[in-house]
């Protein structure tokens, strides 16, 4: 009987209840989240139970850092236990009937997951996605019959405007999730789930 | 219009500066806070974290110890006024409701 599994996890680095509800279920099913690296995580085989899955943002810095242990202790000291590092978010899980939520203030919670994006997930797309416009932009500004003579440029072309799609839609996807979010918690409410169609895992992944 | 930060506080905020009357080390604040509401409010570690934070870089509350993996925090004189503003606040609403809507009507 194999110890271990592997299964493709392409989630968007915002889209916590999908992370929450796809570790419940591999728990309930006797697997237990061992890494989060990429879009293929690990699990490790353990007797099936009924585990509470969260996300949250630690504090910025490196892994093992006072500051992040010191944060981990007041996350066991609520019942929670750290499972993994994931796109710059931590997933906790806890085995208590009804653990105190790792986050209770979501306007809190909003800002600080903005404030990791900025420097993480938003940074690369944009980043990708500028250097994408470039080549569109060269190929654009050319001379279109020498452009349209060589198969190379038109392949790099149609590459350029295919990561430029990519990186905006999920710019796009993040800026539809966090309007609507803060709308939603300006009301009184939790944060949104993101939109559908977003491309999952952090890009160079 | 973005409200000033602390100029009014949160349920949260305002059990943590309580909270800190005393000393208390992180671990504790939410079993404290949990007791003195009865269950109450919920203050989750990490928005004990978070809110922690933004305090001491507000300088409403100071680190008294590090002993390992455990911090303790103590009110500061700045906070002490900001939870005293914060009560001021309250009865202003608890009179003014008191005023509009009678004192026999008052739950």
């Amino acid at each position: 009987m194999k110890n271990q599994t592997f299964r493709f996890a392409c989630f968007a680095p915002f889209d916590f209840q999908g992370v929450e509800k796809h570790l419940a279920a591999m728990a309930a099913k006797g697997w237990r989240l061992e890494k989060a690296g990429g879009s293929l995580w690990s699990y490790r085989r353990a007797k099936p139970a009924r585990v509470r899955c969260a996300v949250t943002c630690p504090p910025e810095g490196e892994e093992e850092t006072p500051d992040r242990l010191f944060f981990q202790d007041l996350c066991a000291s609520a019942g929670w236990e750290k499972a993994a590092d994931w796109a710059g978010m931590q997933i906790y899980t806890s085995e208590q009937e009804d653990p105190t939520p790792l986050e209770t203030d979501p306007g809190l919670f909003l800002e600080r997951v903005h404030r990791s994006m900025k420097s993480g997930y938003l940074r690369d797309h944009l980043g990708q996605m500028v250097f994408a416009a470039f080549w569109v932009l060269r190929a654009g500004l050319g001379s279109p019959r020498r452009f349209f003579l060589s198969n190379l440029s038109i392949g790099m072309f149609l590459t350029a405007l295919l990561l430029l799609a990519l990186h905006g839609s999920c710019l796009a996807g993040y800026w539809f999730w966090r309007r609507r979010s803060l709308r939603s918690v300006e009301e009184g409410g939790d944060l949104a789930p993101p939109p559908r169609l977003v491309p999952g895992p952090e890009p160079g992944l | 219009m973005a409200r000033e930060k602390f100029q009014t506080l949160t349920e949260p905020m305002f059990y943590i500066l309580l909270t800190l009357r005393e000393e208390c080390c992180g671990t504790d604040i939410m079993a404290r806070v949990s007791a003195l509401t009865h269950g109450r409010v919920e203050l989750g570690p990490g928005t004990l974290y978070n809110l922690l934070d933004s305090f001491q870089q507000a300088g409403m509350i100071r680190e008294t110890a590090v002993e390992g993996r455990k911090r303790s925090y103590l009110i500061t004189d700045k906070g002490r006024e900001t939870l005293r503003a914060e009560y001021r606040r309250l009865l202003a609403l608890t009179e003014d409701y008191k005023t509009c809507v009678g004192e026999e009507e008052t739950p």
